[in-house]
């Protein structure tokens, strides 16, 4: 009778408990039977006489059964643990003596996990961990929109009018607050001037966010009143780096340009509000109400928390009736005006997840590239231990028992490879944060909490079994006699799937790279776009100068005593060509725009006045940028606002709005009309820049003389061209500075070059991390092919040496083994370009310049990847030629 | 079925395997031919009755039992002493060769006197 199917795989796992007590009882009734034969009895009368001599056969039977049911239950468990951790040790030891097995085969793990540890711990801390307020959930970012020629709309701050309006009627938040951009302001303090970022909060941004001082106190709602107390809360990072986290802080005065402000309390370090990534040194109250003008002064960010049970849709549509309501209460300002909500948490983690993703996705492939060589090692040791693995077999070591050694073997490698990985991790999130700059939220870090020790357990289980498990498999269902006789020496179903992983780590390496690739071109289309500037030679940095307070009262103070005697120096610097200031550089700092009027036109609504780009410039700026003026002239220090105000527009505004007409003598209106605000005057026109992004076109632009808007000194950046290296010449620069005002910080020089560069950082974070990726994949499969190909030519040399001894010559046999390499190469591109053209299509929202499919990154990562295939076949290739017909023949 | 067959004495049986095991693996059937040679056939033991008392000695870890060939070429299961059972089989016949000289002075005693009334 044939055994039930099912119960050979039962056995497989466990011993069968009842059938093997039948076994047992069934072997003493035979043995009887046959005593009887041989006594002469027929077959029938046998059985029947031994199973009476037997006696109670049945009662024995189960008594039998159930003292090892009994005992299989108890033991089990125990066992099968004992036996892991024999098998484990056993593993640690084999694997030390294998010291280069070992340490190829960790590091190639390391460098596959390394990257998932990193990304993980940096997805964790960015996107799982909750951000540093009460109930973050709960906050909304309200953002005003308005609208822009040809019927888009921007999106943009809000009036204090408009925000005072909104939380007065708004009945799905539980309060609203607002908060200024955070600006630069110059620390007095004994010794050298600091520059500080601060910014005007209103007093109850903090209690709505659920943010409470480590020290001190909120501000009061009476530090809000207009020309209120001089008040400051410091951040802790001031407070430790500057006052030395002295408990006294509380109470004292520090002097924030030019102003003593009363110290009342200290804000937790990873609070950076209303910022996402920069840290702000210092808040003040907003004490401000409204005035004439103020509800078309758009300058503030608005932050509410919703009512519980609120949602973001219901917010959104009250908000909205609420901006239509306003927008027919104050039709000059308002038309074409709504809102826009977006949540707090969606404003610091935006775009960043899908990018995290993707980068986790690449190194999840770097890991199976890794894993497929770690599989391919473990495949060519256990091809040299299959006489051992016969021989255990053979002593009744079972399947399962022979399949968990392998593994545990596997477990000990990937636990030893994450060790490693764990270190690199560790630095590399280090080195990717610092790298980051702004493209992370601050206090992104390397958490180590349960979620990143979880994942981790998960990798090394996960690793060890998807590179362990081929090898078990193949082990365990060896054929026990021919590895006994060692005869079998083909190892042709080994050699295939070796084979196999090699063309797995092609396809999945040409899907690396051809990411990579495509970040590349898109980093290069971004690096090549014409700025519109001439960036080399051009040296920058952020001038701040307070207005209002000693020592400049008034802005035209700061611009005879500092200002101007400061570009005239600069420009008699040696080496110095050109020297101007602006107050928005671009490409860095962006965010002032408005409506105007052309002279001499009617305007139904705001919604259809021209809109631009507002910017103040000192003479030389355009030169020194190498922005060309196109038609008219410079801004000059003549244009003091003592005579016809003057403004240059860019080619892009003259091109909207003077198509076919010379801009140069028409007049603009900014505001309305009136004796003290008469229309400016164009008197030129230049060359259109990139001012926000570079993938984003150049807008309208309209450029105002410093001189007229002396007020927009507080944060000026100073441009100097020179004819060297321009970082070279910073301490010139800033020794011109000092010698003018030796408390006058300046912040942030660089070159042009490196402002262009960063603005583009977050593309180039993204570009770097998916080349080290790539890079890292293309390296293992080097080693993958080059691995399986040396082993395939030593495990062919006998067939090499009859080839040779038949008189092939050993050009023919080489070019055999590059042919088998390039085959299986060649098998993996194909493989891999349909994976490619599809998984690049996740990189469509940072791609510029180029598409996701893009055939010539393709086919450019494709060609790479055969050449390094044909090189890696080739090494192992050329042993063929030391091989001695002879002796490979002999060899058994 | 003979008529002078004794029946094994509660508890002594284990110390009979344990002592059929002591030279070499064996199994089953096996053990009780021994132990029929070894007794000249003089105690009853019911062939069925063996493997219960194999299987709790097992359990105990007395003895530890593995799948081999018979003489007769068929699948059979060996036991073989453990080193508990080794040392259960010293401390064991100790105690049995104690017990039986101790009931064997005891038999070989005339008789509590005095107790009871002599016939006159």
């Amino acid at each position: 009778m044939r055994e039930a199917k099912w119960r050979r795989y039962a056995r497989f796992f466990r011993a069968d408990v009842a059938a093997d007590v039948d076994d047992e009882l069934e072997f003493h009734i035979q043995t009887l039977t046959d005593k009887y034969v041989r006594a002469g009895r027929t077959p029938s009368e046998a059985r029947a006489m031994a199973l009476k001599e037997f006696g109670n056969g049945q009662s024995a039977r189960d008594a039998c059964v159930d003292i090892d049911t009994r005992r299989a239950r108890a033991e089990g468990r125990g066992n099968h643990w004992s036996n892991l951790w024999q098998d484990c040790r056993h593993a640690v030891r084999r694997l030390r003596s294998a010291g280069a097995f070992t340490t190829v085969t960790v590091l190639t793990l390391a460098l596959g996990i390394g990257p998932n540890i990193a990304i993980f711990s940096i997805i964790n801390s960015v996107l799982l961990q909750p951000l540093p307020y009460k109930n973050a959930d709960q906050l909304v970012r309200i953002y005003e929109t308005f609208p822009l020629p040809g019927g888009a709309s921007g999106t943009g701050s809000v009036s204090l009018d408009n925000f005072l309006d909104w939380r007065a009627q708004s009945k799905t938040f539980s309060g609203m607050s607002l908060a200024d951009y955070p600006v630069s302001a110059n620390l007095q303090e004994t010794g050298k001037p600091q520059r500080l970022l601060v910014t005007n909060v209103g007093v109850d941004a903090f209690p709505l966010l659920g943010v409470t001082p480590i020290l001190g106190r909120q501000f009061l709602p009476s530090e809000a009143a207009p020309n209120g107390p001089p008040v400051v809360l410091i951040s802790e990072s001031l407070w430790r780096r500057q006052y030395a986290a002295d408990p006294a802080i509380v109470g004292r005065k520090i002097t924030l340009d030019g102003i003593p402000k009363t110290v009342v309390g200290v804000i937790p370090a990873d609070i950076v509000f209303p910022n996402r990534a920069t840290p702000v040194d210092a808040w003040l109250p907003v004490q401000a109400q409204p005035s004439p003008n103020s509800r078309d002064q758009h300058r503030y960010m608005v932050v509410g928390r919703l009512r519980p049970g609120a949602t973001l849709a219901q917010a959104t549509s009250e908000m909205k009736a609420i901006a239509a309501r306003l927008a027919v209460q104050y039709p000059n300002g308002q038309t074409g005006r709504t809102v826009k909500l977006v949540t707090v948490r969606e404003t610091v983690v935006g775009t960043l997840k899908p990018q995290l993703l993707v980068l986790l996705g690449a190194a999840a492939m770097v890991l199976l590239i890794a894993c497929a060589n770690a599989a391919s090692l473990l495949l060519a040791r256990a091809a040299g231990r299959r006489r051992e693995v016969a021989v255990l077999a053979a002593l009744g070591a079972s399947r399962w028992r022979l399949m968990q050694q392998f593994l545990c073997e596997s477990l000990v490698l990937a636990l030893a490879g994450t060790v490693l990985a764990f270190g690199l991790a560790v630095f590399a999130v280090r080195g990717i944060v610092a790298a980051a700059g702004t493209t992370l939220p601050y206090g992104t870090r390397t958490h180590f909490d349960a979620r990143v020790v979880a994942f981790i357990a998960g990798t090394v289980l996960l690793t060890a079994l998807v590179f362990g498990m081929l090898p078990a498999l193949n082990a365990a269902r060896s054929k026990l006699q021919n590895d006994l006789r060692d005869g079998d020496r083909s190892g042709t179903s080994r050699g295939g799937l070796r084979h196999a992983l090699v063309i797995a780590q092609f396809a999945l390496s040409l899907v690396l790279l051809a990411g990579a690739g495509l970040m590349l071109r898109t980093f290069e289309s971004l690096v090549d776009t014409q700025t519109g500037m001439r960036v080399d030679h051009v040296l920058t940095m952020h001038v701040p100068v307070p207005i209002g307070a000693p020592p400049y009262a008034t802005g035209q103070e700061a611009l005879d005593r500092f200002a101007r005697p400061m570009l005239t120096q600069v420009r008699a610097l040696p080496g110095v060509q050109a020297a101007g200031m602006i107050n928005l550089l671009p490409l860095q700092d962006y965010g002032n725009n408005g409506n105007f009027g052309i002279a001499g036109q009617a305007y139904a609504s705001d919604a259809e006045r021209p809109f631009a780009e507002f910017r103040v410039v000192s003479p030389g700026y355009f030169t020194t940028l190498g922005i060309p003026i196109e038609r008219g002239r410079d801004v000059a220090e003549s244009d003091d606002g003592k005579t016809q105000p003057v403004v240059l527009i860019n080619d892009v505004l003259a091109t909207r709005y003077f198509k076919g007409q010379d801009p140069v003598g028409k007049a603009l209106q900014f505001g309305p009309p009136s004796a003290t605000n008469p229309p400016a005057m164009i008197v030129g026109v230049v060359g259109s820049v990139h001012q926000t992004t570079l993938d984003a076109q150049p807008e309208a632009e309209l450029y105002f003389a410093l001189a007229e808007a002396q007020g927009r000194l507080a944060d000026m950046s100073l441009v100097v061209r020179t004819s060297n290296d321009p970082v070279a010449a910073t301490h010139d620069v800033t020794g011109v500075i000092q010698r003018i005002d030796p408390n006058q910080p300046v912040y942030r020089a660089e070159s042009m070059r490196s402002v262009v560069t960063d603005s583009v950082s977050d593309r180039k974070l993204y570009l770097d991390l998916l080349a080290g990726f790539a890079g890292l994949a293309l390296a293992l499969a080097i080693a993958g092919i080059y691995g399986v190909m040396s082993y395939s030519v030593t495990q062919r040399t006998r067939e090499f040496g009859i080839r040779l001894a038949l008189g092939a010559d050993s050009g023919r046999v080489q070019r055999l083994v590059v042919k088998q390499g390039a085959l299986l190469a060649g098998a993996g591109l194909a493989l891999g370009v349909p994976i490619g053209l599809v998984l690049t299509r996740s990189l469509a929202a940072v791609l510029y310049g180029v598409q996701p499919g893009d055939p010539l990154t393709f086919a450019a990562v494709a060609c790479l990847l055969s050449l390094v295939a044909v090189v890696a076949s080739y090494l192992p290739a050329r042993r063929v030629l030391r091989v001695d017909p002879s002796i490979a023949m002999r060899v058994d | 079925m003979k008529v002078d067959e004794m029946d094994v004495l509660h508890g002594t049986l284990e110390l009979l395997v344990l002592k059929a095991l002591s030279w070499n693996a064996m199994h089953g059937y096996n053990i009780l031919a021994w132990l029929r040679q070894a007794t000249d056939a003089e105690l009853r033991i019911e062939d069925a009755a063996l493997y219960p008392a194999l299987h709790r000695m097992e359990a105990r870890g007395l003895i530890a039992s593995e799948w081999g060939v018979s003489d007769n070429n068929r699948r059979a299961k060996f036991y073989e002493l453990t080193a508990a059972g080794r040392r259960a089989l010293r401390s064991q016949s100790a105690s049995w060769e104690r017990y039986v000289s101790i009931v064997a002075r005891v038999l070989a005693n005339p008789g509590p006197l005095g107790r009871r009334a002599q016939p006159a």
